[in-house]
């Protein structure tokens, strides 16, 4: 009798000890998961990744500096991947230091002001445009 | 019309004399640009890895200097440039490498050089000097530009400047060469005319990818 309630103490201390174990495997794990969204949705926001859609859409872009022909060349080229037509979808306006760009892929903020960067100039401001209906 | 433009953009990229454009431009920028005067020419062929850095390939000759030729490969790096809302100023500095030829000697031949410019869509200036270091000598020209636009043009149309330049190199003349000229600048590709206060005409082609 004795050694049978020994047993059944000791399945019950290991059953408890695996309960206690897997419930703090299971906080760690969520604390993990928890902390790696955060950690992303920090890291998005950071980068001012912009969340909407933006294939068919239209940004301007103000671009101080741009001076000649050139410039013009730079920007075309540097959007050329994320256009369908860099003739028509990247307008760039000497005097008012504008670069209008529709896009035909969705992209972010941070990699429009990369492209701008790669033309050698820097986005001063970025505003999207609505679509013409 | 496209091939007679392509014909004499082919037949002016043969000679040239004194490069004067952006040693470093957009990234994935080709340029191809040569300069011409009788006894002098440069030419030069340039790829932007980025916005700040250059790989370029020079040849240089001058007539004067015991027909000195070189041949150089180097790079080219935009050291720092300042953009306001309607002008940018820039400076670039590069070093090249290569060989020379001469009627006295040959050997490697080593290239610095330092630019700054400022410019705006109406007016631009530019000064340019570069080394040439072989067999013991240091020998510096010197360029200075003034350039401005009698007008405006669209950027589907042909641009005009007018441009002063200064030229001194002591080992070809101890004088200041001036040369008044005019650039046209249309879409991709630039070209300037020119004749020097010493009665010798000047000739430069870019084209930019």
């Amino acid at each position: 009798m004795f050694k049978v309630n020994k047993k059944l103490k000791m399945s019950t201390m290991i059953k408890k000890l695996k309960m206690s174990t897997m419930i703090k495997n299971i906080k760690e794990l969520m604390m993990k998961k928890i902390t790696l969204m955060i950690l992303s949705l920090l890291s998005l926001s950071a980068f001012g990744v912009n969340a909407i859609e933006t294939k068919g859409k239209t940004v301007l872009v103000n671009v101080p500096g741009m001076v000649c022909q050139m410039c013009v060349q730079g920007m075309k080229k540097n959007f050329s991947s994320v256009v369908a037509d860099s003739e028509t979808d990247v307008i760039v306006d000497l005097d008012k230091k504008t670069v209008k760009v529709t896009f035909n892929t969705d992209v972010t903020e941070e990699l429009i002001k990369e492209k701008v960067n790669d033309a050698g100039y820097n986005a001063e401001t970025l505003t999207w445009l609505e679509a013409k209906k | 019309m496209k091939n007679i433009i392509r014909f004499i953009t082919l037949s002016f990229f043969l000679t040239s004399f004194s490069l004067i454009a952006h040693p470093v431009i957009y990234k994935g920028g080709w340029v191809y640009q040569g300069s011409f005067m009788p006894m002098m020419n440069k030419m030069r062929v340039g790829y932007s890895m980025n916005s700040r850095f250059a790989l370029v390939a020079n040849s240089n000759w001058f007539q004067q200097l015991g027909d000195y030729r070189d041949y150089s490969l180097g790079v080219n790096t935009l050291l720092k440039r300042w953009l306001s809302q309607d002008a940018q100023g820039n400076l670039y500095a590069g070093v090249h490498a290569g060989q020379y030829r001469d009627n006295a000697s040959e050997g490697s031949v080593i290239n610095p050089f330092f630019m700054a410019d400022w410019e705006s869509r109406d007016h631009y200036t530019v000064f340019q000097s570069k080394g040439y270091l072989y067999d013991n000598k240091s020998v510096y020209d010197y360029t200075l530009r003034y350039g401005f636009a009698p007008f405006r043009a669209g950027m589907k149309d042909l641009q005009t400047w007018f441009i002063l330049q200064a030229y001194y190199f002591e080992e070809q003349s101890r004088e200041v060469l001036v040369t008044p000229m005019i650039r046209f600048f249309y879409r991709n590709v630039l070209w300037e005319a020119g004749y020097s206060t010493k009665g010798q005409s000047y000739l430069t082609l870019m084209i930019h990818y």
